[in-house]
């Protein structure tokens, strides 16, 4: 019973090592200019709103942390980054996992977090007083955020779901 | 007293796990460029380079591949070149002379591979499939056949991950081609833009941007990019020009490190820009 309990928290971590690659090697393919979805904070969004605030709050952390490690970002930008992502979507995590993850609202979710993610990080990477915070956080806030939105639309719906596999 | 402590941690749990990770990551920000910091980003970039080179390959078509490079690499060459003779037609041989300006005509160039590229709100690195192994060492300015890509950041044995031009955290100094005039070269996080250009100065649309000799991270001349338009013509000290990079990063596969001996001076203390936020 105890091993089931870790092993569904190990779950997120199991995914989040193929989903790096494909994140670095795959995704750039489909930006728009430099913009891509973000299918890391998508992972971190999941494992927010299934397994709650604060296993989504460290798994945003770590994963963060690692994908600023192998990508030569500032260290721990990403992370603090996927930290407030999970954080925030940890809000919309219920009993009745069914209701955010199998509808638009996950894609409202992802795209709340993902403003946040995109946001932090810009302002944590891009800190100057001579910028126009508006137009950097409308630019590159609000607009990744949409892209990622976009993208988990597509798996919300083209995704069978199994009547009741949710209400377990 | 302590159940009270307690009955307050349980409450408010995620809120202090919250906290004690946001003060764990600006801690951690603050040691980005330590230099254990360095060897673990290496040790990581090693094995996650190794794995995702096996998925680069996906993107190529190996039989192409070699003759591909030959002629990128010849395009470069010819970039390089096109640039010096462009420089020469511009600025006065004696005085080149003079300045005992290093001979460049030949460049020693390292092909490269982009094996992964992160694409990030303001800062775009990309990973590349050769590392200290091939004597690419940080600083080392990157070039594609167009003009320059970045500088490399970081090195593990085999990788490296390269900063690009579009990366808040990399400035360099450049120059008009024509004029001269330096300005500083700053990714703002949606526009490469030139900085620090006198409001008198008669600015050419589509003029070229090189980088500069008097630069501490590249000293030869590498084209940048050409003038789009004068971002601020009505306001401030300076102009701020909006330009137009000549390499297309999204498009962008194979790189060639330019394998330019760093002086002691410059690995000692000039590098340390770079490593400078």
């Amino acid at each position: 019973m105890n091993n089931n309990k870790y092993l569904k928290y190990l779950l997120p971590v199991a995914y989040l090592i193929p989903l790096l690659f494909v994140q670095v090697v795959f995704v750039p393919f489909i930006s728009i200019e430099t913009i891509i979805p973000d299918l890391i904070l998508i992972l971190v969004v999941h494992t927010a709103v299934k397994h709650g605030q604060i296993p989504g709050t460290l798994f945003g952390f770590g994963a963060g942390l690692i994908f600023d490690l192998v990508t030569g970002n500032m260290l721990a930008s990403s992370a603090l980054a996927k930290t407030l992502a999970g954080f925030t979507a940890g809000y919309f995590s219920t009993n009745r996992i069914d209701i955010n993850l199998g509808s638009y609202r996950f894609i409202f979710i992802i795209v709340l977090a993902a403003f946040i993610n995109s946001s932090t990080f810009a302002l944590v990477t891009n800190f100057d007083l001579n910028n126009n915070f508006l137009k950097l956080i409308f630019e590159q806030g609000i607009t990744p955020a949409l892209y990622t939105g976009f993208v988990s639309a597509i798996w919300v719906f083209t995704i069978p779901k199994k009547q009741g596999d949710w209400l377990k | 007293m302590n159940q009270f402590f307690i009955a307050l941690l349980r409450s408010f749990k995620a809120y202090l796990i919250l906290i004690a990770l946001v003060i764990a990551s600006f801690m951690l920000m603050s040691i980005s460029e330590h230099e254990s910091t360095q060897r673990l980003r290496s040790l990581a970039l090693s094995t996650f380079s190794q794995v995702s080179g096996i998925f680069g390959y996906v993107n190529f078509i190996s039989d192409m591949r070699s003759e591909n490079e030959k002629l990128r690499r010849r395009n470069a060459e010819l970039m390089l070149e096109n640039n010096q003779l462009r420089e020469f037609g511009l600025e006065n041989r004696e005085l080149r002379d003079m300045l005992a300006f290093e001979d460049t005509s030949s460049y020693d160039l390292i092909a490269a591979e982009v094996i992964a590229k992160s694409f990030l709100a303001d800062q775009i690195n990309f990973t590349i499939n050769r590392g200290a192994a091939d004597s690419v060492k940080p600083g080392m300015p990157v070039i594609s056949q167009t003009g320059l890509v970045g500088i490399v950041y970081t090195t593990s044995d085999k990788y490296s991950i390269v900063r690009t031009y579009k990366n808040v955290n990399l400035k360099l100094i450049v120059k008009l081609l024509n004029s001269g005039t330096p300005g500083i070269l700053k990714w703002n996080g949606t526009e490469l833009v030139m900085q620090g250009i006198p409001k008198t100065l008669q600015i050419q649309k589509g003029e070229r941007i090189v980088t500069s000799e008097v630069s501490s991270l590249i000293g030869i001349n590498i084209p940048v990019g050409e003038v789009a338009r004068i971002l601020n013509p009505e306001s401030g000290l300076f102009n701020d020009l909006l330009l137009t990079p000549l390499a297309d990063l999204n498009s962008t596969d194979n790189i060639f490190v330019m394998r330019m001996i760093q002086s002691k001076k410059v690995d000692n203390y000039e590098l340390n820009y770079l490593n400078t936020k």
